[in-house]
């Protein structure tokens, strides 16, 4: 073989086209960031989502997301078209980056709804969401400032500033799920890093949502996203096997329809006593400086997927172990004065009503819920308000 | 870090590579390639980096003691002690857990009760492999074959080399050593396109080809039990030409990236898959390992050259058993490895016969004898080599497996590449501007698969 082969000067010498072939790449990859990612996506979520830490909304602000075919993310992850649960979504969000309508009532709200991707209603049109629910049942406007994680104190008195709520309720929507991580710390903060809490006060809520919005640009790759598309697309069992499925279970309900969990769904806290005890002590201090503000805290205890129908499969499994975290947060919840719905029995009962008529309370190829059991869970909470003295 | 990473390609590379051709010393050279393969090895698990320092330290001013050590007992001093500390080194990390279980099981079978104190023992990545430089550079310089570098950068470059540092080629000191004496006049687009073209080859071989089989067959393996003998075959084949376009697709990128920096690495494979006999395959596969193994060890245990028959097949065998147990601590590659010991001193015995054999069936049979060798290769235990071995040589109705149309696809581009292509050392890498446009496809198909976001490690880097 040769030394040197080739003229290395050519542009068609492949020295030169493949390192210029990377630099194009890795160009196309940098301005396509900044293209949005909607076309996509097959549901809302990834196409809103902002990933930098510092923003008060979550999502992209006075954005409008429509797919007329979005269907469930565990189907995705399990890249399982036959599972998929079709349906048209139609995602809004308001000038502060939360799943709202964006054109607000005029009044002032009467409440705040925050929690996880159940409180923002990932999968469902601000109609069908927790706070419209409300909205409806209690005959005032009630916020919905849903987030992927639920927010932090400061963060959260950031939108009752910005809402002028000086009074009212406070839902924290808690999912089972969430017994498994360690509060955060009980301060204003949370637990958001030394440099993000700097950051955050000296820059206030307006300037970092400003300053992060073009770093968020740089976070998804459509070109990774398009790459992955393709991957899932080659991997259809036929072509190169689907190895995508490995990260999903899949069972078959007792009415025969085919549902899809993902593992971490039927994971519960190794001791749910201590969890229970340490969430109640997060969520007593959260009521007590809310408190402070003239607001009120609900804590609505929302089941697992997993523990409504596992025990409504063709071969149920056993859920005792996510009763029992339920139980153990309702209870030390009550013992911390902390006023608490729990959602599990009554969705237990619905959800096995409901089921030969093959109407459901959660999404069957997602792990969230859907709008009846925002419905249900709105019915529940406007109970408890009617009961309070 | 992985070659097929985007942290590698898009960051490390550029970043290493505009850098060393911005320096101009020699000195200064070697110490951003040290600097750089130590950050690269360092993303494994930087702790580990101490350890290979460690051992070049060693290695280093053993060779400098034996320049300066007239007394042939002192220069034996200077080879044994640290090749020792090496062999100790690899020994505790590879082997220590094996040797412990092995030892348990064995008391458990003679009904002696003993207790195994099993060590959570992380065995550090490319261990396997600096360590055979480091043991050759010593046993060179303590033959002659090599003057030992007085330069402690120059050493520790030839060591932590990023392109060959995890999974070689095994490249000995004399093989590099003009190149790195040089390496202040090298000229950089001297080797431009060649390097490229080995990289862009090789990083197509591992992902396009040994990726895509690889996706089929590992689901298959942990099933062996119901597969039929068709599917057998498929998975046994799909291992075969995985395993080998996966570890030369990573020479042929460590032969590319060592252009790209002046370094000429030294050829691992010469399309194996062609040989006609088994002396002729171990010839041509892993070709670092097995000359490295013929030189530092069959030899001095006396080759060929020894007054028995006996001898020789004792030698061999002893040689393919370590060589198969340096691959890992599992008593799976010790099988493969006496198997291929087995095949070895066979052909030994009947080579005469078999050369009279037509030269195609010579080449067919050497195949389907390493075809069944990998099994006991890619087994995790006994149990499963026996019954993937089962499922092959006996009629079974079982499943085929999902993915099937994408495996014969790969299968049949591997096997044509593998059996009739010219393979990387023997093309001239003058391509025409079609090829180099076809090529260009390939590598960025390779990139969007990688850009997917599944990694993807060499097999070699466990061993």
């Amino acid at each position: 073989m040769k030394d040197t082969v080739g003229n290395p000067g050519s542009i068609w010498s492949i020295g030169r086209l493949l390192p210029r072939l990377m630099l194009f790449l890795f160009l196309l990859d940098l301005c396509l960031r900044f293209v949005p990612l909607d076309p996509l996506t097959f549901r809302a979520w990834e196409a809103v989502l902002r990933h930098y830490p510092n923003a008060v909304g979550p999502f992209t602000p006075n954005k409008h997301y429509h797919r007329a075919e979005s269907y469930g993310g565990v189907a995705s992850i399990g890249n399982l078209p036959a599972l998929r649960h079709y349906h048209a979504v139609d995602f809004t969000t308001d000038a502060y980056g939360f799943h709202n309508s964006p054109a607000p009532p005029q009044n002032h709200p009467i409440g705040v709804v925050l929690g996880d991707s159940f409180a923002v209603g990932s999968e469902l049109s601000e109609d069908q969401t927790l706070s419209a629910q409300l909205t409806q049942r209690f005959g005032g406007y009630f916020y919905n400032a849903g987030a992927p994680q639920p927010l932090h104190l400061r963060s959260l008195q950031a939108v009752l500033q910005r809402l002028q709520l000086h009074h009212g309720l406070v839902v924290f929507e808690f999912l089972e799920s969430r017994a498994l991580q360690n509060p955060p710390a009980t301060t204003p903060d949370g637990a958001r890093g030394t440099f993000q809490q700097f950051v955050f006060r000296a820059l206030g809520p307006d300037w970092t949502d400003r300053l992060g919005t073009p770093l968020n640009e740089l976070h998804a790759s459509p070109l990774q996203a398009l790459s992955a598309k393709l991957e899932k697309k080659i991997q259809n069992d036929k072509f190169l096997p689907n190895s995508f499925a490995a990260f999903v279970i899949q069972e078959k309900l007792r009415n025969g329809d085919p549902i899809a969990f993902l593992p971490a769904e039927f994971k519960s806290p190794a001791d749910p006593r201590q969890a229970a005890a340490a969430w109640a002590a997060y969520l007593a201090w959260y009521a007590e400086e809310l408190r402070k503000d003239g607001l009120e805290l609900t804590v609505l205890l929302v089941p697992n997927r997993t523990t409504v129908y596992a025990p409504l499969l063709a071969q149920p499994r056993d859920v005792s172990a996510s009763l029992e975290t339920l139980a153990d947060l309702a209870g030390a919840l009550q013992n911390a004065s902390v006023s608490t719905v729990s959602l599990e029995p009554r969705f237990s009962r619905e959800a096995a009503l409901l089921l030969d008529r093959k109407k459901y309370l959660y999404f069957l190829d997602d792990t969230h819920w859907n709008g009846t059991g925002t419905a249900i869970a709105a019915d529940e909470l406007a109970r408890k308000a009617g009961d309070a003295p | 870090m992985l070659f097929n990473s985007f942290v590698f390609l898009f960051l490390f590379l550029p970043i290493v590579y505009f850098g060393f051709w911005r320096i101009h010393t020699k000195t200064r050279r070697y110490i951003w390639l040290t600097v750089a393969s130590y950050v690269f090895y360092g993303t494994w698990n930087y702790k580990f980096c101490a350890l290979m320092a460690f051992s070049t330290a060693v290695s280093y001013f053993a060779g400098v003691g034996m320049l300066e050590a007239s007394d042939p007992r002192r220069r034996k001093l200077f080879l044994i002690v640290p090749v020792t500390v090496d062999l100790l080194l690899l020994g505790f990390f590879k082997y220590f857990n094996f040797t412990v279980s092995s030892v348990a099981h064995l008391s458990a079978l003679l009904h002696v009760p003993m207790r195994a104190p099993a060590l959570n023992i992380i065995l550090p990545v490319g261990i396997s492999f600096y360590t055979f430089h480091t043991i050759s550079y010593m046993v060179d310089a303590y033959r002659g074959v090599i003057t030992p570098t007085r330069n402690f950068w120059e050493f520790s470059c030839y060591v932590s080399l990023f392109s060959q540092l995890v999974a070689g080629p095994i490249v000995r000191f004399r093989q590099i050593e003009s190149d790195l004496e040089n390496l202040d006049h090298a000229d950089r687009t001297r080797w431009l396109n060649i390097g490229w073209s080995f990289f862009a080859i090789g990083m197509m071989k591992k992902v396009l080809l040994a990726d895509t089989i690889a996706a089929v067959i590992n689901p298959a393996w942990k099933d062996v039990a119901h597969l039929s003998t068709l599917g057998a075959w498929l998975c046994v084949l799909g291992y075969t030409y995985q395993i080998y376009f996966d570890f030369a697709g990573y020479s042929d990128m460590a032969v590319g990236l060592g252009y790209l920096f002046g370094i000429r690495l030294p050829q691992n494979f010469n399309s194996p898959y062609k040989a006609s006999n088994i002396s002729d395959f171990w010839h041509r596969w892993h070709m670092s390992l097995s000359t490295c193994l013929r030189d530092y060890l069959y030899i001095p245990l006396g080759g060929s050259r020894v007054s028995s028959r006996w001898l020789v097949y004792r030698n061999l065998m002893i040689t393919m058993l370590l060589g198969g147990l340096w691959h890992g601590a599992n008593w799976t590659f010790v099988l493969w490895g006496g198997y291929h010991g087995v095949l070895l001193c066979l052909y030994r015995l009947f080579g005469s016969a078999w050369e009279r054999v037509p030269h195609l069936l010579q080449r067919i049979a050497t195949f389907l004898l390493v075809v069944i060798g990998w099994v006991f290769f890619r087994s995790d235990n006994f149990s499963v080599a026996a019954a993937m071995l089962a499922r092959m040589f006996t009629l079974s109705s079982g499943t085929l497996f999902p993915g099937l149309i994408g495996l014969l696809v790969a299968l049949f581009i591997s096997a044509a590449i593998a059996h009739f292509a010219a393979n990387t050392f023997e093309i001239r890498h003058e391509w025409k501007p079609l090829t180099v446009a076809v090529l260009s496809l390939g590598y960025a198909a390779a990139l969007l698969a990688i850009a997917s976001g599944q990694e993807s490690p060499f097999l070699y880097f466990q061993f």
